[in-house]
């Protein structure tokens, strides 16, 4: 008779893949890595931290409406710091960009982030043009327009929609 | 800030060859290099004791 052997577990399997994954001493870690230790890194962490603050107003915007942040008060302030933010994201995103290309910060397996990051940046463009068009003024009919003559012309949208 | 600057009136445009950019683009763009430059150039503050030698790699 062979030895007794527990009975194959998906309970125990999944703890093995998770603890070999993510190991209890890498969890809340004591020590940062060393490229933590960079203003170029830090500007990472302020686009990230834009971005929140651009998704939290962006959201409470598109439920509200138009007519809530073009008239009321409270409605400017979320306008305007949906509006800052953007900006600050984008100034953050450029710095943070230039570094990581220059260092070749794909290198050390974190091909994944650099890939994140540059996902990140080309979302960001067409996203961009979104928020010019919630100005609903004449330049957000001229800048929409212009927009879509830029997809059309690259081949990512279909020219019979304008 | 609209009452630091005329923002009822156009934007005053540079013009480079066939390059033509809004004075506030511009100092945006200025900004940023002076602001990548100074990201590079000053030191990062470490904490006493410690080095700056951690448990990852330096890219």
């Amino acid at each position: 008779m062979s030895a007794t052997q527990p009975p194959p577990s998906w309970t125990l399997r999944l703890r093995e893949r998770a603890v070999e994954a993510l190991p209890p001493e890498k969890l809340l870690a004591d020590k940062q890595p060393s490229y933590v230790a960079s203003w170029i890194y830090v500007f990472g962490v302020l686009t990230l931290s834009a971005l929140a603050v651009i998704i939290l107003s962006g959201t409470i915007l598109a439920l509200k409406g138009p007519a809530w942040w073009h008239v009321t008060g409270v409605g400017h302030f979320f306008n305007s710091m949906h509006l800052w933010s953007v900006e600050l994201f984008f100034f953050f995103m450029v710095i943070h960009l230039w570094g990581k290309y220059w260092m070749a910060a794909w290198r050390g397996g974190r091909a994944r982030v650099w890939v994140t990051g540059a996902v990140t940046f080309l979302v960001a463009i067409p996203c961009a043009l979104t928020g010019y068009v919630s100005q609903q003024n004449f330049d957000a009919q001229w800048i929409s327009t212009q927009a879509k003559d830029a997809m059309n012309q690259s081949g990512s949208a279909p020219s019979s929609t304008f | 800030m609209a009452a630091v600057f005329n923002l009822n009136r156009h934007a005053t445009y540079v013009h480079w060859h066939f390059i033509e950019l809004s004075l506030p683009n511009v100092l945006v763009i200025v900004a940023m290099l002076v602001v990548f430059a100074l990201a590079i150039l000053l030191p990062f503050p470490h904490p006493r004791g410690v080095g700056g030698s951690g448990t990852g790699e330096q890219p």
